[in-house]
């Protein structure tokens, strides 16, 4: 999908490949007999890298690691995101600090990845998961998996009280 | 040639002596059975045409078994002997593998008082009927040089529930819905619909709203973040009143301390009255719930006091005092729902509502609204198909949408005029809320 930070490619289904021409990668689901199959993001994983958390959290001076999300909403369009978090920690000096209540971070989703400069490596690489993501008109559940490590984004808008 | 597609349902006499007859073989000390059926069709729209039908007939049976403070639930969606049996030996082998725990009691019988959420005309709706809206839909917007998505669904079902101790309950209801983006080349419009009745739905008046709004939302500038004075249109209202719901008006969420709701506190401005009336035929009325209790009007906000909450079997077990009949399938983690929402409406026309602000947004709905502190009752979510800048009391010119984090309490504290009419607005999810556009003094557009 994305390769050295360029979008390569799509995920599609057999009727979007024909429109460009290509042949399915299949990632069309259905949660049940009843329902017509969708395009879902069941296996998008980030590729490891060549940094860890340790590290990253040792070079950064003035951050905040968030550790677990627990809210998404994002824009029609993908772009403008809000999350929030269950766990996150204050960083300052290169060391973890006091545990912070309820951090949100938020951006616009290509400048949030191009501000993405180190990530953990295979070590530090898991599957999460998430039950419920919803997708359809009617509404179908679906389980997706993210493969991913620990990564750090600069410069990130973080908080939302005044 | 005219295709017929009546709704086809089980009869009353022998849904009812499946249920009977599943209670009477159940070898548990207490069973609930809870039957969902339903004949839906749906149409959906695209480009200015047709481009999907799906149409779905189905039944679910729900047994919930409690042996020696055991609970055990199974489903299976076939009415017949051989699935009750299957279904019972299922909940019960459920039950006798759970840990002896606290059991969410069942009511007793109780007198329901019927609604009307039934109407033969949606339960006989065509395809060829969906595909003449559609189409007026479609065409009005090819002749505006624009383009029609959206989907229009008709369903007709019904719902019944017994338990051991005597409760039956049955109500049969229709629904018809219907929502529609209309697209140029530099912005979009939104409408919707829904009712019991489908014939209330005007395909000329949703053609209109969603072409007009498409029409004047092409070509947004961006305008500055910041907090601004708003009109919320209904749609946007209604999400706001379900989140409100999903967070804090469940007694639930009060035993948990995770609710904004402080009964007997100012909590919003004094405009504000907000209750839950299963028995309200301009709603989505539905007699009882999914644990068996009719359901009772709660009010929950009044003249901005926080005055009132919804209680399952669970919760009202625990506060000493009888459920309101807001009951989810039991057991469940989410607790007590209020699901048919009304807001008390106000005085002033639509219009009006903007005739002296200086300078504020008009927002006609939200986008992908969640939760960001549910005891502060803050949410996040975007503007979406139609937000325009107001100027000395007029829209002045569309703008690019945009997110909010803003506490609804806080918001609705500056409440400033409500207009007299409503509008019904049934979820994408369960219930529906009958609503009034607002105009509120400050609302916090974050980016």
């Amino acid at each position: 999908l994305i390769k050295d930070g360029l979008f390569v490619g799509y995920l599609t289904s057999r009727e979007t490949a024909s429109v460009l021409g290509q042949q399915s990668n299949g990632t069309m689901r259905a949660d049940g007999w009843n329902r017509i199959p969708l395009i879902r993001m069941t296996n998008v994983n980030l590729e490891p890298g060549d940094s860890s958390l340790e590290r990253m959290i040792a070079e950064t001076r003035d951050g905040i690691y968030m550790a677990t999300n627990r809210s998404w909403s994002i824009d029609d369009k993908r772009l403008n995101f809000q999350f929030g978090t269950q766990l996150a920690y204050e960083i300052l000096d290169g060391k973890r600090g006091r545990m912070l209540k309820n951090a949100t971070y938020a951006g616009i989703t290509p400048e949030f990845w191009n501000s993405c400069d180190a990530v953990g490596g295979r070590s530090e690489w898991r599957v999460w998961g998430l039950a419920n993501c919803g997708k359809g008109q009617p509404p179908q559940v679906a389980h997706v998996a993210h493969g991913a490590a620990p990564a750090r984004f600069q410069h990130v808008k973080v908080g939302i009280l005044k | 040639m005219k295709s017929m597609e009546i709704a086809r349902l089980t009869a009353d006499g022998e849904l009812k002596q499946f249920m009977s007859g599943l209670l009477e073989r159940s070898p548990a000390q207490q069973t609930e059975v809870m039957v969902t059926e339903w004949d839906s069709a749906l149409t959906r729209f695209a480009n200015n045409g047709i481009h999907q039908n799906v149409a779905e007939r189905n039944v679910s049976v729900r047994v919930r078994v409690v042996k020696d403070r055991r609970t055990g639930v199974a489903s299976i969606n076939q009415l017949n002997e051989a699935a009750a049996t299957d279904v019972l030996k299922r909940a019960v082998a459920i039950a006798d593998l759970q840990p002896r725990s606290e059991v969410v009691p069942m009511p007793g019988p109780a007198t329901a008082r019927p609604v009307e959420a039934w109407s033969d005309a949606t339960a006989a709706v065509t395809p060829e009927e969906r595909a003449d809206f559609v189409q007026t839909v479609c065409a009005k917007a090819g002749q505006a040089g624009l383009k029609a998505f959206g989907a229009y669904s008709t369903s007709a079902g019904q719902f019944a529930i017994a338990n051991s101790l005597g409760v039956f309950h049955h109500q049969r209801s229709t629904q018809a819905t219907v929502n529609s983006v209309v697209m140029g080349d530099a912005g979009s419009g939104y409408a919707d619909r829904g009712a019991i009745d489908v014939r209330e739905l005007d395909k000329n008046e949703l053609a209109t709203e969603v072409i007009e709004k498409a029409q004047r939302n092409q070509n947004a500038q961006p305008v500055e973040p910041g907090i601004y004075e708003v009109v919320l249109e209904e749609y946007a209202v209604a999400e706001m009143l379900e989140f409100m719901s999903f967070m804090g008006f469940g007694a639930l969420a009060v035993q948990e301390e995770r609710s904004f709701m402080k009964l007997g506190e100012k909590i919003t401005g004094d405009q504000v009255s907000i209750w839950d009336d299963g028995l309200d035929r301009t709603g989505i009325p539905a007699s009882f719930d999914f644990e068996g209790v009719p359901k009772q009007r709660v009010d929950l906000i009044t003249g901005g006091v926080a005055s009132g909450l919804v209680y399952d079997m669970q919760t009202a077990t625990k506060a000493g005092r009888e459920s309101t009949g807001h009951g989810l399938p039991a057991p469940n983690t989410e607790g007590p729902f209020a699901v048919n929402l009304f807001m008390k409406p106000g005085s002033a026309a639509k219009a009006d509502l903007m005739s002296d602000i200086k300078r504020g947004i008009w927002v006609t709905r939200f986008w992908y609204v969640r939760v960001v502190h549910p005891k502060l009752s803050i949410i996040t979510g975007m503007t979406r198909e139609g937000t325009f800048l107001i100027e000395n009391g007029r829209i002045t010119r569309p703008v690019k949408d945009l997110r909010f984090t803003q506490s609804i309490l806080e918001a609705l504290k500056g409440t400033l005029a409500l207009t007299r009419s409503t509008k019904l607005q049934v979820s994408e999810y369960i219930g529906a809320s009958r609503v009034p556009a607002v105009r509120l003094k400050a609302f916090d557009f974050t980016s």
